[in-house]
């Protein structure tokens, strides 16, 4: 009886593996996408060290504050005679004040600090001085591109064998989405060559591969370009003048 | 050289020509983008070359000497109500930070929109033609503003209205006939 359900446990696991079609290369993409979204959850996480910056010049600018303007707000009670209460009062007003310039300076530098930031990601500067930054396009290459293609390759051949035209359409969709993503990040590298292509560091992208890259798109998009002809939807004409532009300008590093 | 040929080339030249403009070129009305350390192509050239066709073809009656590429610049300010310098600004990568930038104006779907229905309905002409036909490209968005097209799409992702102009531009997709 044991040896029979362990026959079964096999069986069951086999029927699962064949049916999922899973592979080294699908468990590689699982542990990819895994960890880039545990890195996004990071990335909300209020950051520690940048809060501790803006407060810290935050708190900064209010002690210089305090220190210009302590004799002032002596003289000043002195001067007006104030009773001890009314002195008490207006010190615990500064106090507020104090309190209240400190949130508000807090979250403009935070928000200056962001901006910079954003800035330098829309500029394109963080390509040279952010390593990390620079690694991580280069592994959308390895980890979504290039394994796009190959999703796409896969999606092309359960197209050829399925009957159903609603599950062969989905199957299209599917090779339209995955190739545009794919080709997106390659535009990326195409148009920044000279910092991600090279045969001499093995840290970038060999020319061999990024040129085999562009002839598996191109093969893709032929299908692509002979099964959407009957698409009515302006859409997807659309992304496939796209595409084709994309290609036809990467064929030029052939 | 034949005459349009030599259209070609004098648009180029203007496009060259030191322009004081382009340091007004800042502020909430631009951004940039394209960051790099080498730039084989520093001009523009079809984009100069596209606002001299627009100028020989449409600019007939604006007064001055100035030749057709500013002719062309000035014909789509007065269409659009932008200002002179966010058309020119296009024609260039800047310098900075000993690097090079795109500077792209928030208002750059509008005037490539306008550009190519301007080239689109004079594919006809002989000067449409012989320009086409130096292209790369048969997409009319790619050979007027290509390389700022690509770089606008790696970074659209940071920025809310920049993502606006990716998809706006994304549907420009007219071809050359």
């Amino acid at each position: 009886m044991a040896k029979n359900s362990n026959k079964k446990d096999n069986g069951l696991n086999d029927f699962m593996l064949k049916g999922f079609d899973a592979n080294h290369k699908d468990f590689e993409l699982l542990r990819f996408y895994i960890s880039k979204d545990i890195k996004r959850i990071e990335k909300k996480i209020p950051q520690g060290e940048s809060q501790i910056v803006c407060c810290m010049i935050a708190s900064l600018i209010d002690l210089l504050i305090a220190y210009f303007f302590k004799d002032i707000l002596s003289n000043y009670a002195a001067n007006a005679k104030m009773g001890n209460l009314c002195n008490v009062i207006l010190r615990m007003i500064a106090i507020i004040v104090l309190i209240v310039m400190f949130l508000l300076l807090s979250k403009m530098i935070k928000r200056f600090l962001e901006y910079r930031k954003r800035k330098k990601q829309i500029s394109g500067e963080l390509l040279y001085s952010d390593a990390e930054y620079k690694q991580e396009i280069i592994d959308d290459f390895d980890n979504i591109a290039c394994d796009g293609l190959l999703i796409c390759q896969n999606y092309i051949a359960k197209y050829h064998k399925e009957q159903k035209d609603y599950i062969k359409e989905f199957y299209l969709y599917e090779v339209l989405h995955h190739l545009t993503k794919s080709l997106k990040i390659f535009d990326i590298i195409y148009e920044n060559s000279d910092q991600f292509v090279s045969d001499k560091d093995d840290n970038l992208i060999d020319s061999y591969r990024a040129k085999n890259f562009v002839i598996f798109a191109q093969e893709i998009y032929v299908f692509l370009e002979k099964e959407c002809k009957k698409a009515d939807e302006s859409g997807i004409k659309t992304v496939l003048i796209n595409m084709d532009a994309k290609i036809s300008k990467f064929k030029r590093m052939l | 050289m034949g005459r349009y040929e030599r259209e070609f080339e004098k648009a180029e030249k203007d496009a060259e020509k030191f322009d004081l403009d382009d340091y007004f070129a800042h502020g909430i009305n631009y951004f940039k983008c394209g960051c790099k350390k080498n730039l084989s192509v520093v001009y523009n050239y079809p984009f100069a070359t596209a606002l001299a066709i627009i100028g020989e073809l449409y600019g007939t009656d604006i007064p001055g000497r100035n030749g057709n590429y500013h002719k062309g610049i000035a014909y789509l300010s007065n269409e659009l109500g932008v200002h002179k310098r966010q058309i020119k600004i296009l024609r260039k990568a800047f310098v900075y930070k000993n690097k090079y930038i795109y500077k792209i104006p928030y208002k750059v779907v509008p005037i490539v929109t306008k550009m190519i229905e301007l080239l689109s309905a004079n594919e006809s002409k002989k000067i449409v033609k012989k320009f086409l036909k130096r292209q790369n490209s048969f997409v009319y968005r790619e050979i007027l503003i290509g390389k700022q097209y690509s770089e606008i799409e790696a970074v659209a992702k940071y920025d809310e209205r920049i993502w606006q102009i990716c998809n706006e531009l994304t549907m420009l997709v007219k071809k050359v006939e």
